[in-house]
Parts: structure tokens; sequence; C-alpha cells
């Protein structure tokens, strides 16, 4: 089979895995204790009031009508209208996905830029004192909570010696013009490297808590594969035909040994996207994380399965991609 | 290979035999720790030197010699709290392991032996779940199912299904397809009788492994969701609700609020990564070759 059908197979495929995850929380949405109408106006109601209310929100219907009508509005990009905030769920989304979006991904780059050098290090200096402390290390990394993490960083760096701010986004005197709303790249584009300093600075903190629990995973993998590809026969025989050491590895080896990273890469961002609901919580970032927390305890329905079938769209298609990615970059895998 | 041989002693101290030096001090490391935490969680209660839940005057000292790791807004000692709450924090883990192993093996065993349109709509479910943030769906499962104690071992063990049902199935698949497999069922021998004595055995080396592991996941999860105020409802002393407490006075300077509850958290996972990884590497051919 061609590239091309797999790519297409491969995207078709996208479509069931979400219909699966929305329909999930959706069903578990609506076996949920405690009526959110009441959580949201209080129980001193007049019942005839509280009836008007689950009537006008749809409550009131049966809950095949309910599934119906959400998945078909779903995918015409209507989430409905949040209870809490009464403005269309989308528009909550948007407003605050940047913020996650920059948190994840400084903390991906982060965790690369990291990760991978030290298993390549370990891997080249294998079972000397070097590999003992970085696989010491990643071990002790994986172990650490992130939100520990976070809380230790705060206090050492924040409270301690008062390098970096330990919560917001940007200083108050500090204003950006939105325009992709991720702010280290909006004050780039307004060319204000000054307020581009400020907020990487308040994003240091957040990034590196999350980037620390995830760089171990990045880390062994890239140990374990170089390893293995630095045993196989090729390389031998590069090195017996007198290709320097240097050479040999960067360009002969790690080309083949960072193939499973990338997949591991895409893992990691998926997973730190959980992780992230937490660090944003601790650093008072407005990010999708902790709008789901607040509408999860305010029994927000439709927030809540608009962020989560966001969450899933979203995880979903970088899996694809990931998955393309894979099967364009290694000649090996046959479909 | 049968039962018998696979679980006998000889069998695992030969491979232990084998293994590296660094794997051996790995586990033992490792096993040490979490024989440490089970004494913890079997006789924490008894050993405490004050009541968890007992108030006092002596609010939010810092740990002095009368209080090792200091007290907290309500003057109850943290290190009695801390050790108490192991029962709560790896008690409920244990429980949410339990539990997805459980629910793991009946589908996984099954799709994986029976295949078919089965094991397809099991696959898609579970493939579509795995995908998805685990700790997101632990969250959501978590408020859908309200706090207590029970509820946040089910809502943890909601989120490991899926892969210990990805990992059951794949050595069912494996499995079936030996020869012996296909003697007892010219033989006659029920699909119960096959799954039960012939191919459970084949889970068993890697159980240990998935036990620490998710283990130390199960604990991340749960003191996450105390974290957030959304496992187990104070006063229960668990790590995750003493280090949300804690947070909020680390702007007073009380640092031991989150040094001391974040540090049992570290070392018990600390304990069943270095167990599970270590056993790993002992029991799996595979991994052996890489380390």
């Amino acid at each position: 089979m061609k590239l091309r059908y797999y790519v297409i197979i491969r995207g078709l495929l996208i479509l069931p895995t979400v219909v699966i995850l929305l329909s999930t929380v959706f069903f578990m949405m609506h076996i949920i204790p405690g009526d959110p109408v009441r959580v949201l106006y209080g129980e001193e109601l007049p019942e005839d009031y509280i009836e008007q209310v689950r009537h006008e929100l749809g409550l009131d219907r049966p809950m095949y009508v309910q599934y119906v009508a959400y998945m078909s509005k779903f995918f015409t990009g209507d989430l409905g209208i949040s209870f809490r905030y009464k403005v269309p769920v989308i528009k909550k989304i948007i407003d605050v996905y940047p913020v996650t979006a920059e948190l994840t991904i400084g903390a991906i780059m982060l965790s690369i830029l990291t990760g991978v050098p030290l298993g390549i290090l370990a891997a080249l200096k294998r079972d000397t004192f070097v590999d003992h402390i970085s696989r010491a290390l990643s071990l002790y990394l994986y172990s650490n909570p992130s939100f520990w993490t976070a809380l230790l960083l705060q206090l050492f760096f924040g409270l301690m010696l008062g390098i970096f701010p330990i919560s917001g986004r940007t200083p108050l005197h500090i204003s950006v013009e939105r325009v992709t709303g991720l702010l280290v790249l909006d004050s780039l584009l307004a060319g204000d490297f000054n307020a581009m300093f400020q907020c990487m600075r308040y994003l240091f903190l957040p990034c590196i808590s999350i980037a620390l629990s995830s760089l171990p995973m990045l880390s062994r993998i890239t140990r374990a594969s170089l390893i293995d590809v630095m045993g196989e026969d090729y390389i031998r025989t590069a090195r017996a035909t007198g290709v320097p050491e240097r050479k040999l590895v960067y360009s002969h080896a790690l080309r083949n040994a960072l193939l499973p990273v990338i997949t591991s890469i895409g893992f990691s961002f998926i997973w730190l996207l959980g992780g992230a609901t937490i660090i944003e919580q601790i650093f008072a970032l407005p990010g999708l994380g902790s709008l789901l927390i607040i509408s999860l305890t305010g029994r927000d329905f439709n927030l809540i399965q608009g962020i989560v079938g966001i969450y899933a769209i979203v995880v979903v298609i970088l899996n694809t991609l990931v998955d393309v990615v894979y099967a364009m970059i290694d000649p090996r895998i046959k479909f | 290979m049968n039962l018998k041989e696979r679980l006998s002693e000889s069998h695992f101290l030969k491979l232990f035999k084998i293994a590296k030096k660094s794997s051996k001090i790995m586990t033992v490391v490792g096993a040490v720790i979490c024989i440490m935490l089970v004494i913890f969680v079997v006789f924490g209660s008894f050993v405490t030197p004050y009541d968890p839940l007992e108030m006092s005057d002596d609010t939010l000292q810092p740990p002095s010699s009368k209080h090792i790791m200091g007290t907290d807004l309500l003057g109850r000692d943290l290190f009695s709290r801390l050790i108490a709450g192991s029962r709560y924090s790896l008690g409920v883990s244990f429980v949410a392991v339990g539990l997805s192993l459980s629910i793991g093996l009946i589908l996984g065993s099954m799709s994986g032996f029976f295949g078919g349109p089965l094991d397809r709509v099991l696959m898609l479910i579970m493939d579509s779940l795995y995908v998805f943030p685990g700790f997101i769906f632990v969250l959501v499962m978590a408020v859908v199912l309200g706090p207590g104690i029970w509820q946040t071992a089910l809502a943890v063990s909601f989120g490991r299904i899926p892969s210990n049902f990805r990992m059951i199935r794949s050595i069912t698949l494996s499995v079936k397809e030996r020869g012996f497999i296909e003697a007892e069922k010219i033989m006659g021998a029920s699909y119960k009788h096959i799954i039960l004595y012939h191919i459970s055995p084949f889970y068993l080396s890697i159980l240990l492994v998935t036990v620490s592991l998710g283990l130390a996941r199960g604990t991340l999860a749960i003191s996450g969701l105390g974290f957030l105020g959304l496992g187990i409802p104070p006063p229960t002393p668990e790590w995750g609700t003493e280090l949300a407490m804690g947070r909020a006075f680390l702007l007073r300077g009380c640092w031991w609020g989150v040094v001391f509850p974040g540090l049992f958290v570290m070392i018990a996972m600390l304990g069943f990564n270095l167990l599970g990884e270590g056993l790993n590497v002992i029991i799996n051919p595979t991994v052996k070759r890489l380390k």
C-alpha cells in the first residue's frame, strides 16, 4: 500500500476515536450526581423556576435526544452555552487555549532539548559514571510528582531567591496585543523584546516543572534506542571501514535511533497535557486545565464536554500525526 | 513451562542471579522501600507519635524535636498525619490497581483469545481511551463518582484499564498460537480451562512489574486528585490533601507543609518504580538486551 492511502485511512480513523471519546464523556456526565441547575442557582429556588431553567437548557429532554443533538452540534462547532459563564463554550475555549498551548509546547521543547542529549550522552558513555548518574537522575525525576516539583520550584526560585515570578502570565504593566494568543509569539511579532523576555520569565517555572517529569522518559528511550542501533551490523561495518566515531554516531546511528524517540515525543506531549491541569492550577494560569477544574467543580456540563472534546480532538490528531510521520521517515515500515 | 515452575522460587532466583548488578541493587532498594511502606499501611495508625486527627494549640510550628515534621494550621502533627495517610494514599492505590487489573485481565484475555468482532470493538474503545491523557479521564471520573475513598479508587482504576487491557491482550495473542494450546483445543478442553490454566500463567511474570509500576501511577493520581480537592475528602489524612493544605501557607514561609507530604509521595513512587523497573529487567528478556 502506498503512503498516501495509509495517510487517508489513518485520517479516517480519527472520526470513530473522537466519537467514542465524546460519547464516553457524554454518558459519564449524565450519570453525574447533583443537578447542575441547583449547583448554579442554589438550593432555595422555587421548583417551577428550576423546571423552567432545565427546560431552557434542554436538560429535561430524554438522554438519547440530548445525545443526538449534542453530537450533531459538536461537529458543526457548536458546543453549547456554558451554564456558568453564559457564553458559548467554543468562545471560552478559544479564549484560554493559548495558555495551555504555550505551556505544553514550551515544556515539550525543554524536555526534548535536555532529555534527548542526556540520553545520547548516557548511551555513548554506557556503563560509566556519567551513565549511572544520568540513569539515577532520570529515575529520580520520573518518581517526582510534577505538582511537588512545581511547589518546590516556587518555594526555592520564587520565594527564597525571588528570581522568577510564581503566578500569572505577565507582569501587570505589560500588555501584548492579541494576535495568536501565545504571548511569547505575540510580543515577538510586535517587536517588543522586553515583553517577550518577561513572558518567558513567567513561563519558565511552569514549563520546567512539566518538562522535568517528561524528560526522563525521552532520555531513557533515546539511550536504549541508540545503544540498540550502535550494536547493529551496519554500524560495525561502517566502523570497520574507518568512519570516524563522531560521524558514525551523528550521521549513521542517530538517524535510526531517533525513530522511536519521535513516537515517544508524541506520547509525552499527550501525557503532559494531563499533567498541565495541575500545573496551571498551581501557577494560577488561566488555561484549559484550570477551566476544566472550574467546570468540573461547578457541574458545568456543556463546558466539561466541550473541553474534553477539544482535548480528544487534539490528542487524536497528534497521535495520527505521529503515526504518519513515523511511516514517512522509516522506509522499513510496510502498511 | 507450567504454573508451578514459573512460580517456583528457584526459577526467579536463577533469573535474579544472572541479572546485572545495577538492576539487582534497584530491585533490592525498591523492595526495601515497598516493605517499609506496607508496614506503614498496616501498622501506621498504631505507631504514630500523636493522634493524626487531634488538634492542638501549636499551630503551624516548624519542625522541632517535639514535632519532627512540624504541625499544620489546626495544630495537628504532620508526621503522624503522613504516616497515617499512607493507609489512604497507598491503600486506595492498591485497591485501584487490583480493580483495573481484574477488569483488564478479564476483558484482555477474552478479547485476545476469542478475537473476532468482540476483539475489534473492545480494541477500538480501549485504543480511543488509551490515547486520551489518563489524568484528565481520572479527573472527570472522580467528579462523576463524587468524593470518597471507594469512589477515588474506582476513578483511578478506570484510568489504568486501557493499558492493562492492551498488555494482557498482546500476551494472550502471542500464547494462543502455540502448539500446546492447539493440542488442548483438540482434546476438547473448555475455553475457561485453557484461559485459566494454560494462558494465565504467562501473565504472572509481567504481573509483578505491572502491579508495582501501576502502584506508582496510582499513588500519583490519588495524590493529584487530593491536591485538587477532588479525591479523598478531609479530615482523612492523605498525602495530596496535606500537600494542598501546606501550599496554602507557603507564602507565609511554612515550607514544611509542602516539602514533607511531597517527599512521602516521591519516596513511595521511587520505591514502586525501582521495584518495577528492576523486576522488569530481571524477568523480561527483551528489556535485558537493551540495558
